[in-house]
């Protein structure tokens, strides 16, 4: 499915790196929150987002309700 | 609590694109226990979340026991599962246990069931996964028969079921998708398709024109798409890929 989409990853993990960046929004509450407008405009129905942490869950759980209820 | 009442409506994409961007966006609690889960969802509610998902995952907090207890701590924002794996329950036993949420929350529960990792079923469980989207038609259907219509009367290759409902309850039916045809499946039988770790462009270009093409095959409007992103809020880049790396596997 990976490479389906143009991602293909090698058994050397070779490929991952893009992968990541195309699968995970990641940046600071505005630029998460126009990526968001991004791919709806984009013609997705509905986004179930997921917080993947990477230095502070908490704080970063309480940023991600925060750009969500504002929208 | 008292419930808001939620007006019961089984959304098509074509509603879901008329509603505001807010109502569309969802997010994944995990909580590894329930006070915490609990702590978390109130605190979405607060913050203005509409929607929030929840997994479920063998040996972890059952997440339909947990809803119900939401249902008493919060009064308007909808559960949603993403999602409860068939092979382990019964259908009849996931339909009272979602007919339960529904009576305690009305219309507040959508219930995405799905196949999950034969890995999980086989390895961990030691079920055998036959034929997973044909016993996901089949397990759909009895579940809409019970809730929908208040009775099951069921002849199928993997359920034999002949019951009634007490009561009717309309509970979104979605199922999760990965490849071409759980899409198709998803537009055939469903109220949505959840995605898991796909691509953007695969389920622009790949997964919504067989959702697309299952619901025409059976001449029912097409149903949401609801697909699953992972979000770092972090602008360290390396950090993220860090982050990241060891929760995808290929």
């Amino acid at each position: 499915m990976f490479a389906a989409a143009g991602f293909p990853v090698g058994a050397d993990g070779s490929g991952v790196d893009a992968l990541v960046k195309a699968l995970v929004i990641a940046g600071n509450e505005a630029q998460v929150e126009k990526r968001l407008r991004e791919l709806i405009a984009s013609g997705l129905d509905e986004l179930l987002l997921m917080l993947m942490p990477v230095a502070d869950e908490a704080r970063e759980l309480a940023q991600l309700m925060r750009v969500i209820g504002s929208l | 609590m008292t419930q808001q009442e939620n007006a019961r409506t089984i959304l098509t994409s074509s509603d879901v694109s008329q509603l505001p961007i807010r109502e569309r966006v969802g997010l994944v609690i995990q909580a590894s226990d329930a006070a915490t889960a609990i702590d978390r969802i109130r605190e979405a509610e607060h913050a203005g979340v509409q929607q929030i998902w929840m997994t479920q995952s063998v040996g972890m907090l059952d997440t339909l026991t947990l809803f119900a207890a939401v249902a008493a701590h919060t009064t308007q924002i909808r559960l949603g599962t993403s999602i409860v794996p068939v092979y382990p329950r019964h259908p009849l036993v996931m339909a009272a246990q979602a007919a339960t949420i529904d009576a305690l929350a009305p219309g507040r529960l959508r219930l995405g069931v799905g196949t999950s990792h034969r890995q999980v079923m086989e390895n961990v469980y030691g079920l055998s996964m036959p034929s997973p989207l044909a016993y996901l038609r089949e397990y759909v259907q009895v579940m809409r028969q019970g809730l929908w219509e208040g009775r099951v009367d069921h002849q199928g290759t993997f359920f034999k079921v002949a019951t009634s409902f007490p009561r009717q309850a309309q509970i979104p039916l979605l199922i999760s998708a990965l490849g071409e045809k759980a899409f198709r499946l998803a537009g055939e039988i469903a109220d949505g398709a959840i995605s898991w770790v796909c691509p953007v462009p695969y389920l622009l270009n790949t997964a919504l024109p067989a959702l697309r093409a299952g619901a025409q095959a059976q001449h029912r409007p097409v149903p949401p798409l609801v697909a699953h992103i992972p979000v770092a809020m972090s602008t360290d880049e390396a950090a993220v890929q860090a982050a990241v790396k060891p929760h995808i596997s290929f």
